[in-house]
């Protein structure tokens, strides 16, 4: 090892101009690189694709769209619907809907549409058409009355128009190919036309506009996360002014910042490269890399800082810094990348990127801060005067170390570990009720106050349509929707899941079909059932259009949509297992209840999913951390002096998610991975030097001492500067940032007390022998 | 050939589905479901509608499911003190002896396609349940057993005619002729000791003894009645399809009230202060004393039937029980 050491020492600081020349051409390379980078959002990233429910959904979502369509709710501000500015409104979003590129133009559904028609029951049979008339004429008010009857003939209160008659719907689905180019859906530009286009032109101070679903969420949620930029420029801004007063040298300073900033950009370059863009939801990952890099390269200059002030040269000191440092550097490095690539177990887009694009970005830092920097810094001079500001100061830290060093006392050891293992067990009790998934209304990626979250609100309390509902996709054999025996077993399933605390109400095309049976019975609603004669139902369901989303071409497909109170995780829960509980009994080999679609469908995926990878993701992140210790101390003992704290600390984390009433979601589900990454840092930094020294036999307060003398100041440094940078994410405009930012706060800061105050006291009861 | 096969097997197996009976699930929503009649009992409510729902009540706000062997919508309950009946689809039957708490079977016939809209009890023996397509079925035992009756005299003289040539020339032909040309009867009313009846296609009639025969009251009107039945004031009133609703005086015959609206009224309830609602669709309800007043519920949804209890009414709906206010 130390010859390998030796070698690369040896071409590096021989060939030092070369290095810089070499990383210059490949930072300007990747720089070029970094600016094609593109925000790219996809409906199928954000989902677990090969859970059985998403296999169910993705096997029919030629047949009953998906969960990805678009509300527009036009609404009069101040007055109803009936009057000439609303109408001429409405129809100018209809239509610019339509001839928005993506729209299912099949699709696009309002009052203006031909198949909004009303039916009525008069002593004939049926007489019925089209809700607004050929020659409807907005500026006439009998023509006004007469659609105003229609509508409420038709029964889309509530639907098409809000119940209070204020507003009204355009809905229009979305294609996920182009089918004239073929090119996947660009649901940014998407998101930007819907801005631009409708609102930007439709909306004033008579007319509001409210558009929701998927494609307006991520592109709100892309709008948002540009913000980034700022709290990243504020992140630098504050990390250059604590790595100032930590290393009173403006050069120093500079320097670990830029090798930071080069490590983003090579990540950023990297990622256009492999052909990934930078998704919303995983776009503070470039922040997180340059956080990382400042404080290992803090570790470096406070490295090269000491030689130098013991009277070497600045080229000799960074030799000296890169010897000791590479080693428990890159194994730090290294058990984040192979931290973060532990996320590569969980089957869903936009974690399998995010550990992609942060593990590459963790990669590259062992280049940048471990080899350039020192490279860099070899060239610098340090004088006199900057000897002199430390001059004082060793003797002053000395002090506070000492009285740090205390944790490694028998005594005070036991304290510690006592109180850590009562914080343990409350931790553990706490962790254990953490909820799994979304536990608030509307998109939880927004807050709630956001116009996203607002449009949401508005239209779920003035329309009766949900926002939250799953279908339950019944699979039975061709024509099945023509036998009685079949479409009552939907209809029973459908009344025992509507009986499910959480289910507000459900539709099949069993139900319609019984509302379609007592129209054809003059509207009685005594004759509200199926009827037994095949040819009167029949009858009944030849009136149900395939459109209609409830049946598939041959009716072997009809889903059951169930319209839930919320989307937490507990009433999804109850939903399932009700359904799960039902075809235990029920199911058949021509019958068959299959789960799920529909948004909550695929937040009932999500959740399972995220879940299920929890444990099997701790393992693998603790597996990849211990590995690496028992590697590079090669002792059990200093192995566990560094993961027992850390995994204390990612129990607590959990607590304080339950505590918080943070789910566990696709957002926050990699914050314990990345926490422990990039919390293993700071113990192996000082169990790295205490360790040589423990193996020789010194005591393990004075081994305890050296390292708090050597690395401690940089280790505190670390943490508090990461901290720093990750809790400006806390004023995000969007809600996962912010979960993510007091979680990775929360475990940054509780990390390097972990390091500095647990592990000592555990090192102290390890060795026993050496006091 | 193989498939066939295996299709008239499914086939097979699948029939005897039918006459399996499934009992009614009992659903904390039941109340909230679509309910079709309801009707006052010597210890409070009774209401009966969708999936066998039958529900008891002694203050009409609390109501609890009882167990019923059939899950069949009901369309109609009748009360005798302890003793009731209530008929719907499948043609089905069922009765109790101790005030609603349990219920047997008496008639089940799925196999006829056709619903029973209304029974009604005459003593604690006869009574008569009718539905459907002229279906009539008549009871001496106290619903122990239900025999079959056709009321052809209620068609006009032609469709007599064809129907006893018919008689004649194929046998087979004119029982399937005679389960179907009838058209629904949907309401029976006892006024006295005359029997009233309304059903589909302007059908009106009164019957002396019992129903066994029936006489056809004209009326200029060719829709749907639902209800035939005396208001508070003591005249006669029959109500149908699209707000059509008719008094009668012996001097006139039947003559229409102008109500204002076009949904169908369902049940005629005659309330103790001088005071007859006439229930229906859309939440429509015709308030009927020297004049006539119309009023709509807040939620516009179907009322069924209604019945005044203690200083209240209650009401059946398609969304479940309601109390209703003018």
């Amino acid at each position: 090892m130390t010859r390998l050491i030796d070698f690369f020492e040896l071409v590096i600081f021989r060939h030092r101009a070369w290095v810089m020349v070499l990383f210059g051409l490949l930072t300007g390379f990747l720089l070029w690189q970094a600016t094609q980078l593109k925000l790219d959002a996809a409906f199928t990233k954000n989902i677990p694709l090969n859970h059985p429910y998403m296999q169910n959904y993705m096997k029919h979502q030629k047949n009953f769209g998906g969960a990805n369509s678009i509300l527009v709710s036009v609404c009069g501000r101040d007055s109803s619907i009936f009057n000439e500015t609303f109408f001429t409104r409405l129809k100018d979003v209809h239509d610019q809907l339509f001839f928005i590129p993506g729209v299912d133009r099949s699709q696009v559904k309002s009052l203006y549409s031909a198949s909004t028609r009303f039916t009525e029951v008069v002593e004939e049979g049926f007489s019925g058409g089209p809700v607004i008339p050929a020659d409807f004429n907005p500026a006439n008010p009998a023509g006004l009355k007469l659609v105003s009857e229609n509508i409420v003939k038709a029964g889309i209160v509530g639907r098409m128009v809000s119940d209070d008659f204020k507003c009204a719907m355009v809905t229009a689905q979305l294609l996920e190919l182009d089918p004239q180019t073929g090119e996947k859906l660009d649901t940014l530009a998407f998101a930007d036309n819907l801005e631009q286009q409708l609102r930007g032109k439709f909306e004033d101070d008579k007319i509001s506009i409210h558009i929701i679903g998927f494609s307006k969420m991520v592109g709100d949620v892309a709008k948002g996360a540009k913000d980034v930029l700022v709290f990243f420029a504020i992140a630098i801004a504050i990390t250059a002014v604590m790595v100032l007063l930590f290393c009173k040298s403006l050069l120093l300073t500079l320097l670990p910042l830029l090798c930071s900033i080069i490590a983003v950009v090579w990540q950023m370059g990297l990622l256009t490269l492999l052909g990934f863009g930078l998704d919303p939801m995983s776009i503070l990952v470039p922040f997180l890399v340059f956080a990382i890099g400042v404080s290992h390269g803090v570790q470096m200059i406070n490295s090269v800082g000491k030689e130098v002030i013991a009277g070497q040269t600045a080229k000799q000191g960074a030799q000296k810094a890169f010897r000791t440092l590479l080693i428990p550097g890159g194994v730090a490095l290294l058990s984040d990348t192979v931290g973060f690539m532990t996320l590569l177990v969980i089957d869903i887009g936009i974690i399998r990127e995010l550990a992609i694009t942060a593990s590459m970005g963790v990669a590259v830092i062992i280049l940048t801060n471990l080899i350039l920097l020192p490279v860099l810094m070899s060239y610098v001079k340090l004088g006199e005067k900057y000897k002199a500001r430390f001059a004082n100061k060793e003797q002053r830290s000395d002090r506070f170390w000492n009285y740090v060093a205390h944790c490694s006392n028998a005594g005070v050891a036991k304290v510690i570990l006592a109180v850590v293992a009562l914080l343990f067990a409350f931790g553990w009790y706490q962790s254990e009720q953490m909820k799994i998934g979304d536990l608030h209304a509307g998109a939880p990626a927004l807050h709630e106050d956001s116009r996203y979250n607002q449009d949401t609100f508005l239209i779920t309390d003035k329309y009766a349509i949900s926002v939250d509902y799953m279908s339950v996709l019944v699979e039975t054999t061709a024509s099945a929707c023509t036998s009685f025996e079949i479409m009552n077993a939907i209809d029973e399933f459908q009344w025992k899941m509507e009986n499910i605390e959480g289910v507000q109400s459900a539709v099949s095309l069993a139900s319609v079909a019984k509302l379609i049976n007592a129209g054809y019975n003059e509207g009685n609603p005594k004759w509200r059932v199926l009827p037994r004669n095949q040819q009167s139902l029949v009858q009944d369901i030849s009136r149900v259009d395939t459109s209609s989303g409830l049946l598939n071409g041959d009716c072997s497909v009809m889903p059951v949509i169930l319209f839930m109170a919320d989307h937490k995780a507990e009433t999804i829960n109850r939903v399932v297992n009700a359904v799960k509980e039902y075809r235990l009994q029920y199911e058949r080999e021509d019958l068959q209840f299959k789960l799920a679609s529909g948004p909550v469908g695929v937040m009932a995926a999500t959740n399972e999913a995220v879940s299920a990878a929890q444990a099997p993701m701790m393992l693998y992140v603790f597996a990849a951390v211990i590995v690496l210790c028992l590697l590079s101390f090669r002792s059990l003992r200093a192995t566990l002096a560094v993961v027992l704290p850390l995994y204390v600390v990612s129990i607590l984390a959990q607590a304080l998610m339950t505590k918080l009433q943070i789910g566990l979601t696709v957002s926050t589900l990699p914050v314990i991975a990345l926490g422990v990454g990039i919390g293993v840092d700071y113990g192996i930094y000082i169990l790295s030097t205490m360790s040589h020294k423990l193996k020789a036999g010194m005591p393990v307060r004075q081994a305890y001492f050296d390292a708090l003398k050597e690395r401690g100041s940089a280790v505190l440094f670390t943490g508090i500067t990461l901290a720093i940078g990750v809790s400006t994410w806390v004023f995000s405009s969007l809600k996962f940032q912010m979960d993510m930012g007091i979680l990775l706060t929360f475990m940054f800061v509780v990390n390097m007390l972990g390091a500095v105050v647990v592990l000592p006291a555990l090192a102290s009861v390890f060795w026993y022998k050496q006091k | 050939m193989k498939l066939r096969f295996s299709m008239a097997l499914a086939a097979l197996f699948i029939a005897p589905i039918w006459a399996q009976t499934t009992p009614a699930f009992v659903a904390p929503l039941a109340k909230e479901s679509l309910l079709l009649d309801v009707a006052t009992t010597t210890d409070g409510l009774i209401a009966v509608g969708e999936r066998g729902h039958v529900l008891l009540s002694s203050d009409g706000h609390d109501w609890q499911q009882q167990q019923v062997p059939v899950n069949a919508t009901l369309t109609a309950v009748t009360v005798r003190q302890q003793q009731m009946w209530a008929v719907g689809h499948d043609a089905l039957i069922i009765a109790s002896e101790d005030g609603g708490r349990s219920w047997q079977v008496q008639h089940y016939q799925p196999e006829l396609e056709k619903p029973l809209m209304d029974v009604l009890f005459f003593d604690a023996q006869h009574g008569v349940a009718i539905g459907a397509y002229g279906l009539f079925l008549r009871t001496e035992d106290g619903g122990a057993s239900w025999q079959r009756e056709p009321h052809i005299e209620l068609l006009d003289e032609e469709d007599i005619e064809y129907l006893q040539e018919l008689k004649e020339e194929d046998e087979a032909l004119y029982e399937q002729e005679l389960g179907s040309i009838l058209p629904h009867f949907n309401r029976l009313s006892h006024i006295g000791n005359r029997l009233y009846l309304a059903g589909e296609a302007g059908l009106l009639a009164f019957s002396d003894n019992q129903g066994k025969h029936w006489q056809r009251m004209g009326v200029d009107y060719f829709g749907s009645f639902f209800d035939i039945s005396q208001a508070a004031d003591g005249r006669l009133l029959a109500a149908g399809l699209r707000g059509n609703l008719f008094v009668y005086d012996d001097l006139d015959g039947w003559r229409p009230l102008a109500t204002g609206m076009k949904s169908s009224l369902n049940s005629i309830v005659s309330l103790d202060n001088q005071q007859t609602l006439i229930v229906g669709n859309n939440g429509y309800l015709v308030w009927l004393n020297d004049d006539l007043s119309l009023t709509q519920t807040e939620e516009e949804k179907a009322v069924l039937n209604a019945v005044g209890f203690n200083g209240n009414i209650v009401a059946v709906t398609e969304a479940g029980v309601r109390f209703i206010q003018k």
